[in-house]
C-alpha cells in the first residue's frame, strides 16, 4: 500500500462516513469541514509520485486488509469527531464573545454537537482498538514481535490513550461540552499530524518503507 | 393602487382603510367599474391597496382613482391624491411581489404580511373578483415570498429580543421541549420571553416571586408551578433556562452559587437571560463554563445587529422578485388563447396531411378519386369532431381560474411551443 493510496483511501472513507452521517442528522454544514479536508488530502495523495512499488510477498496476509480497514475507519470516525468538535468550539466562542456573524447560522445547538462528538468516540473508538489489534497480530505474524516500539505503534498508542481517557471520562466523570472538544481535536491532531508527517519525522517500518 | 405607510400616516390609513364586513361588497363595486376585470383588497393597518387586473391601465387608474375617493378622508393632510402610488404592468407585479415577500414592510422580513394578503387573496376569491391572471399572480406572490424566506437570510434572523433569546437557547440546546424555565420575577419583559419560550417548545416552567401569592397568580397564567422564592436555589439544579426579572436592587444569583449549581447539574449548559432593572445574576457566571449569560443590552445588541444583517440580505431578495417578474410576465404574454387554439389545429392538421400521404403513397394505391374525396372528408371531419370539446372549453366566457392551466396543459401535450 503505497502512501498515495492510503490518503485516497482514507479520504474515501472520510466523505462516505460523513455522507452516511449526513443522512441521519442532516448536518450539511459538518460538510464544510470535512470537504476541504479531503480536498487537501486528495490534493497531497496527487502530490505523490505514482512509482509502483510491490507489496513484499510477507506482506501478503489477511491481517493487513484488516489492520488497514479497521485503522482507517476509527481514524475517520475521528476525523469526524474532530469536525464536530471545531463547531463546537466556534459556536461557544460566539455565544461567549456574543457576537453572531450569519456564517454560524446553521450550526447545529452546542447540545446536538456534543452528543455527535460521543457518538463518534464511541464508534471510533472500537474501531482504533480494533485497528491496534490486528495491525499488532499482523506485527506478530511478520516481524516476530507484536510490540516493537516502533514509532508507528508509539503514536498510536498514545492516541489511544489519549481517546481512551476521553471517552473514559464523558462516561465516567461526565467531561462533556469545551473540554471533550479540544480533547478531541488535539488527538485528532496527532494522528493527522503522524500519519501526514510521521515517516519522514521518525522512518519506522511501517506505512510506504518495508524492509 | 394604494397608499402605505411610507406615503401616508397612520391617521389617513385609518380612515381609508376598508372594513372587512363590507370588504366583499367593496371588492364587486370595483369590479363593477367599467375597464376592471379582476380585483383584490389589500387593507392592513399599514397599506390599503388595491390590485386589479385591467386591459387598459390608464383608464382603469382614473376609476380606481375615483373608487377609492369614495372611502372616507380625514380632515387636513393634503388630499388622498398625494398619499397614493400607482403601478402597472411590471412595475404592479413587481410591487406586490415586493409586499408578499415582506421587503416593503415596516420591519423588512417580518412574516405577518404574508398571512394577510393570503387573507385578503382568499376573500376576493369568495367575493368570486378573482379570475386567471389575479390567480395567477397571488399564487407567485405567495411562491415568492416562500423563496426570499429560504433561500435568503432575511426572516430567519430574530429582531426582537425574545425571539433573540429563543434563538439563542436553540443555539445552546438541541431541542427545548425537554428543558425547564425557571422564571424569577414579575417583570413584564420576563413574562414575554417566557411566553416565547413555550411557544417554541418548552413545557416545564417554574415560577417565583418575592411574595409568593404572585408567583401563584403568574404561575396559573403560564401554566407553571409555583415555587417559594426561598426555595428557589434549591431548584436551579432543575432549570435549564433561568429568566431573572425583578427590580430588586442586589444581585440574586453569584458566580460562587450558580457553579455549584452546574457542579450538581454535571456542568449540563444553562442559560441565563437577565432582564431585571438592575443585574439580577452575577456578570461573571458568563465566564463559567456551559453557562451564559445575556442581558437586556446584549439581547437588544443583538437584535439590532440582525436587523442590519436583514438589510444585507434585500438585494438577494429583490433579485428573486426579479427572476419572478419576468417569469410572470412571460407567462401572460403566452397566456392569450386564440393562437393555442390555431396551432392546436396547426398541428392536428399536419399530422392528418401527412399520414395521408403516407398512405395514399402505399397501401391506399388504388382507391379512385371519388374514394380518396370521402377518405380526406372523413379524417377533416374526425380531427374537427375531436377538437371539438377541448376548444368550446378553451372558448367559453366567464372567470374560468383553470383556463391558463388548460392552455399550458395543451402546450405541453401537443408540443406547442414558440416556434
Amino acid at each position: 500500500m503505497q502512501f498515495r493510496e492510503a490518503l485516497s483511501f482514507y479520504t474515501w472513507l472520510m466523505v462516505g462516513i460523513y455522507l452516511l452521517v449526513q443522512l441521519k442528522y442532516r448536518l450539511a454544514v459538518l460538510g464544510c469541514f470535512i470537504g476541504p479536508l479531503a480536498f487537501i488530502m486528495s490534493l497531497a495523495a496527487f502530490a505523490f509520485a505514482a512509482g509502483r512499488e510491490e507489496i513484499p510477498p510477507a506482506l501478503k496476509t489477511y491481517w493487513l486488509p484488516l489492520h488497514v480497514t479497521l485503522a482507517f475507519l476509527g481514524n475517520a470516525v475521528f476525523a469526524l469527531a474532530f469536525g464536530v468538535s471545531l463547531m463546537y468550539l466556534l459556536q461557544e466562542y460566539q455565544l461567549k464573545s456574543k457576537k453572531m456573524p450569519s456564517l454560524y447560522e446553521r450550526f447545529p445547538s452546542l447540545e446536538t454537537l456534543d452528543r455527535l462528538n460521543y457518538l463518534f468516540l464511541v464508534w471510533g473508538f472500537p474501531l482504533m482498538t480494533l485497528g491496534i489489534i490486528t495491525g499488532s497480530m499482523w506485527a506478530g505474524v511478520h516481524w516476530g514481535k507484536y510490540w516493537s516500539w516502533d514509532p508507528r505503534q508509539i503514536s498510536s498508542a498514545v492516541t489511544w490513550l489519549l481517546y481512551g481517557t476521553l471517552l473514559q471520562g464523558r462516561i465516567a466523570a461526565g467531561w462533556h461540552g469545551k473540554k471533550a472538544a479540544v480533547l478531541t481535536i488535539v488527538g485528532f491532531a496527532v494522528v493527522l499530524g503522524y500519519f501526514l508527517w510521521g515517516d519522514y519525522l521518525f522512518p519506522s517500518r511501517h506505512g510506504g518503507r518495508f524492509e | 393602487m394604494g397608499l402605505n405607510h411610507r406615503t401616508a400616516p397612520v391617521e389617513v390609513r385609518e380612515k381609508v382603510a376598508f372594513e372587512s364586513s363590507l370588504l366583499a361588497d367593496s371588492l364587486k363595486r370595483v369590479c363593477s367599474l367599467p375597464s376592471i376585470q379582476e380585483g383584490v383588497i389589500v387593507s392592513t393597518c399599514n397599506r390599503v391597496e388595491v390590485i386589479v387586473a385591467a386591459s387598459d391601465g390608464e383608464t382603469a387608474a382614473r376609476e380606481l382613482k375615483g373608487f377609492l375617493a369614495e372611502q372616507e378622508y380625514p380632515e387636513g393632510h393634503g388630499g388622498l391624491d398625494s398619499h397614493l402610488y400607482t403601478y402597472t404592468a411590471d412595475a404592479a407585479v413587481r410591487h406586490l411581489f415586493r409586499v408578499a415577500a415582506s421587503l416593503d414592510s415596516m420591519v423588512v422580513g417580518e412574516p405577518q404580511i404574508l398571512g394577510q394578503i393570503k387573507d385578503y387573496y382568499f376573500a376576493a376569491h369568495e367575493a368570486g373578483t378573482v379570475g386567471t391572471i389575479l390567480h395567477r399572480l397571488f399564487h407567485r406572490s405567495f411562491t415568492v415570498a416562500k423563496r426570499v424566506r429560504t433561500e435568503t437570510g432575511i426572516a430567519s434572523r430574530a429582531v426582537s429580543v425574545s425571539s433573540v433569546a429563543v434563538d439563542l437557547a436553540r443555539r445552546i440546546f438541541d431541542r427545548l421541549d425537554d428543558k425547564t424555565v425557571m422564571l424569577i420575577g414579575a417583570g413584564k419583559m420576563g413574562g414575554l420571553v417566557a411566553r416565547h419560550l413555550q411557544g417554541s417548545g418548552v413545557s416545564s416552567l417554574m415560577v417565583t416571586n418575592r411574595t409568593f401569592e404572585r408567583a401563584v397568580e403568574l404561575a396559573a397564567e403560564f401554566r407553571g408551578n409555583p415555587i417559594r422564592f426561598e426555595d428557589y436555589p434549591r431548584y436551579l439544579t432543575l432549570a435549564d433556562l433561568i429568566i431573572g426579572c425583578t427590580s430588586a436592587p442586589e444581585m440574586l444569583l453569584e458566580r460562587e452559587s450558580v457553579e455549584r449549581v452546574l457542579k450538581e447539574r454535571k456542568r449540563k449548559a444553562m442559560f441565563f437571560i437577565d432582564l431585571g432593572d438592575r443585574r439580577n445574576f452575577d456578570p461573571r457566571i458568563h465566564e463559567l463554563d456551559n453557562a451564559y449569560l445575556y442581558n437586556l443590552d446584549d439581547l437588544e445588541g443583538v437584535a439590532r445587529e440582525n436587523l442590519k444583517g436583514r438589510k444585507a440580505e434585500v438585494h438577494k431578495a429583490e433579485e428573486i422578485v426579479g427572476e419572478e417578474v419576468t417569469a410572470f410576465l412571460r407567462w401572460l404574454e403566452s397566456l392569450d388563447q386564440v393562437p393555442t387554439i390555431i396551432a392546436l389545429r396547426q398541428r392536428l392538421e399536419e399530422i392528418r396531411k401527412r399520414e395521408m400521404e403516407k398512405s395514399l403513397g402505399t397501401g391506399l394505391k388504388e382507391l379512385s378519386e371519388r374514394q380518396r374525396e370521402a377518405l380526406e372528408d372523413m379524417t377533416a371531419a374526425m380531427i374537427n369532431k375531436i377538437l371539438h370539446a377541448p376548444i368550446t372549453h378553451l372558448k367559453r366566457q366567464g372567470r374560468d381560474e383553470d383556463e391558463a392551466v388548460y392552455i399550458e396543459a395543451l402546450k405541453k401535450l401537443f408540443d406547442l411551443g414558440e416556434k
